[in-house]
């Protein structure tokens, strides 16, 4: 898993990955050394059952991707089914070109866990 | 922080805390308290690389998280308008020249939210439209099945956004974009308030983003330069 992160790492602007349970537990971490990965799995977990769970009342259901795009920087989440993968990249980063790498990595998470590696 | 200060204070040999607390210190800049916690944990556990690196970076000095402690501090001023007094790093004067050196920042600004509306509901995808600032929640434009109280929580996803970004300190929430099998909710942020759009499923949500740009082009909606505080 690890390496999946390390992999994703590499794409321009990434400033680190990690994989979280639904309920905020990291179980795979690459974050670069300024961001704690307990404080961004917290936060993250938090992002995204707050937001499903409103969204749940005007009928959305669940959710595939959440991209969050503020001033001093970016966040994506995706769902990787037994956990989200969670990226934080810089604020310039052109993220059309990071979905791609994002995507793959969520995809091979995504095998993983179906296959119970 | 004053949780894990009361635990150490009930249980000083307890490690893990002391370990999380220093932690927090170092990456905080307190470097002096950090040693404080760190170096008898350190003794405790002489294998936990990361906690000597702490160690040693608050034994040198500002050490690498001065960076980043120097970007919050100059991005939380631009956001809150304050002085971070309580920063324990000294070059108050980078701190200064940094915050100096920073451009008025460029926020988008919605004046007649309602023609925001009008504009969106052109949009046969639109599902919905909130417009959510100072005098409340409105919801702008909204089809068949969906409620006032659907309005509400939509609010309610854009107040979760900017809550996260504050507490990821990534600054002013400017836009979220949430996709799922049953649609896409876009969130603007502005300087005056916020936006809240829903698509429904049949737009994807690189093509929902594109229809909330170009609705805001359509609607006269300006960058304007704001003041930092």
């Amino acid at each position: 898993m690890r390496e999946i992160l390390q992999e994703l790492n590499q794409s321009v602007g990434v400033r680190g990955s990690s994989v979280v349970t639904r309920d905020g537990i990291v179980v795979a971490s690459e974050l670069t050394a300024e961001l704690d990965e307990d404080a961004v799995a917290a936060m993250a977990s938090a992002l995204v059952l707050n937001t499903i769970s409103t969204l749940q009342r005007v009928g959305f259901g669940g959710f595939t991707l959440y991209t969050i795009q503020a001033s001093s920087g970016k966040m994506v989440v995706a769902d990787a089914e037994v956990a989200f993968l969670v990226v934080v990249t810089d604020p310039g980063v052109n993220l059309d070109l990071t979905m791609v790498d994002i995507s793959a990595a969520s995809y091979r998470l995504k095998k993983r866990g179906r296959l119970g590696l | 922080m004053a949780e894990l200060r009361q635990v150490l204070a009930g249980e000083p040999d307890n490690y893990p805390a002391r370990r999380l607390l220093g932690q927090v210190y170092y990456l905080l800049g307190y470097h002096r308290q950090a040693l404080a916690l760190l170096e008898p944990y350190a003794q405790y556990n002489p294998w936990d690389d990361r906690a000597h690196e702490w160690l040693s970076e608050a034994h040198g000095g500002p050490g690498p998280s001065e960076p980043l402690i120097l970007e919050q501090a100059v991005a939380r001023t631009v956001r809150k308008g304050e002085f971070p007094v309580d920063v324990g790093w000294e070059p108050r004067a980078a701190y200064a020249e940094r915050l100096a050196e920073r451009p008025l920042s460029r926020e988008l600004v919605v004046e007649v939210p309602s023609r925001l509306g009008l504009v969106l509901a052109q949009r046969a995808e639109l599902r919905a439209a909130v417009w959510s600032g100072p005098g409340g929640t409105e919801m702008l434009e909204r089809r068949e099945g969906l409620t006032e109280e659907n309005a509400v929580a939509l609010a309610e996803v854009a107040a979760t956004g900017e809550r996260a970004c504050l507490d990821m300190d990534i600054g002013r929430l400017e836009r979220a974009i949430v996709s799922g099998p049953a649609g896409t909710v876009v969130v603007v942020g502005f300087a005056n308030g916020t936006l809240v759009a829903l698509f429904s499923e049949a737009l994807r949500s690189r093509y929902a983003d594109s229809q909330v740009t170009e609705a805001l082009r359509e609607a006269g909606v300006v960058a304007a330069e704001t003041s930092r505080a």
